[in-house]
């Protein structure tokens, strides 16, 4: 067998189409399950069974039929044993997605988009969207309805959420020193954070999440409370609706700018919202003794950056009341 | 803390699972500060003793040594 530099180099790939990524979903098992009903499962419906991975008898896709647009567990999971019918978590199977769990996000759309139809299969070696131009426009229509561009959340000028937005901004890239002192010696820095929090010097030298944020809330006149050193005792204010909190939510969705944001589980990191919800289901934050990416350590990395914090890491959100 | 990362939409999330916990290391820091000597002990650390402590004692009921 002739070895792979023997090989004629073939540079024709064919047509690449380009589609936007409508939305992830979520099967019905799943904590963030289940999704609404949309054309773009019925388009993933198609491109499956494109793939001889649903609807199919003895390997083979059946003749072309209605899927309908509900998200199902068959459909996430498989049915069966049955390889014809394996669904979504067939395709990231063989396609070797590491945690493959029905769940589709930008990997197993660009699977689904760029994978060519298996040999064996009718219409082998094309791609599934550049043969099924209806497809391709549901997927279109399903972006179209689905995609939510991040609202602006940008806060009157001279509110209280502009003070704190000027003071979180001005601060990003404070770092501790020395490193690893949970102390600096700034005027305005984190051992600046600890005395505002702790209306003296008693919490110099401690871990300064809650202190980084306690003292934002000052800039946009929130009275002072030394308890807010606690990401612990946070959570609780908020769930008893305790000043400067109005309450408790752990729907990502209801979160605007200056919350705080409680992150990596219970009394573990606390971080302030810089906007609302991507469409991902993310947040933008500023944190103070996390780390600049996710290399560091995240809950005590000693420095203050814009994050972005995903929904898994993200146990509840402390919402700010509406006026100091 | 039993976080697990979604690889499938969050494949650039962070690993929290061993992360410390921010109120573990302020309690220990505040306990730190109750244990030190008297000769030792700064005009704050006296004047807000009673402060750290009901501070300490809130978060071990919380649950954080």
């Amino acid at each position: 067998m002739a070895k792979y530099y023997e090989l004629e180099p073939v540079y024709d790939i064919g047509e690449a189409p380009f589609f936007n990524f409508p939305r992830p979903l979520y099967p019905p098992d799943h904590p963030d399950g289940p999704v609404e009903d949309g054309p773009d499962v019925e388009v993933y419906k198609i491109i499956a069974w494109y793939f001889g991975r649903w609807f199919t008898v003895d390997g083979k896709p059946q003749s072309p039929t209605n899927f309908d647009r509900s998200y199902s567990n068959n459909f996430a999971h498989g049915k069966g044993s049955n390889v014809g019918d394996s669904g979504i978590q067939g395709i990231q199977r063989q396609a070797e997605v590491a945690g493959a769990n029905g769940v589709i996000g930008h990997r197993t759309f660009d699977i689904l988009i760029y994978q060519r139809i298996p040999e064996g299969l009718p219409n082998a070696g094309k791609l599934p969207l550049a043969i099924n131009k209806r497809a391709a426009g549901l997927l279109e229509e399903a972006y179209q309805r689905f995609h939510k561009e991040p609202e602006d959340d940008a806060p009157a000028s001279g509110s209280f959420k502009d003070k704190i937005k000027a003071h979180m901004e001005a601060r990003v890239g404070f770092t501790e020193n020395p490193s690893g002192s949970n102390f600096d010696s700034r005027s305005n820095g984190i051992h600046k954070c600890q005395d505002v929090t702790a209306s003296g010097h008693w919490l110099d030298r401690t871990a300064w999440c809650g202190s980084w944020c306690q003292y934002a809330l000052t800039a946009g006149g929130f009275k002072v409370n030394s308890n807010l050193a606690s990401v612990a005792s946070i959570e609780g204010m908020a769930k008893n609706g305790q000043y400067p909190f109005r309450g408790w939510s752990t729907n990502r969705s209801s979160v605007k700018m200056c919350d705080l944001v409680i992150v990596g589980g219970y009394g573990v990191h606390v971080e302030m919202a810089r906007g609302k919800m991507n469409s991902d289901g993310s947040i933008p934050t500023w944190g103070g003794n996390t780390s600049a990416g996710t290399s560091g350590s995240q809950s005590n990395g000693g420095g203050a950056y814009r994050r972005t914090r995903y929904p898994s890491e993200i146990r509840g959100i402390a919402l700010l009341r509406d006026a100091p | 803390m039993t976080h697990k990362p979604n690889l499938e939409t969050e494949p650039n999330a962070p690993d929290w699972s061993s992360e410390p916990r921010s109120d573990d290391l302020l309690v220990q820091q505040l306990k730190r500060t109750l244990q030190k000597p008297f000769w030792k002990r700064s005009l704050s650390d006296w004047r807000h003793r009673k402060r750290i402590q009901t501070m300490v004692e809130r978060l071990k009921k919380l649950g954080f040594e």
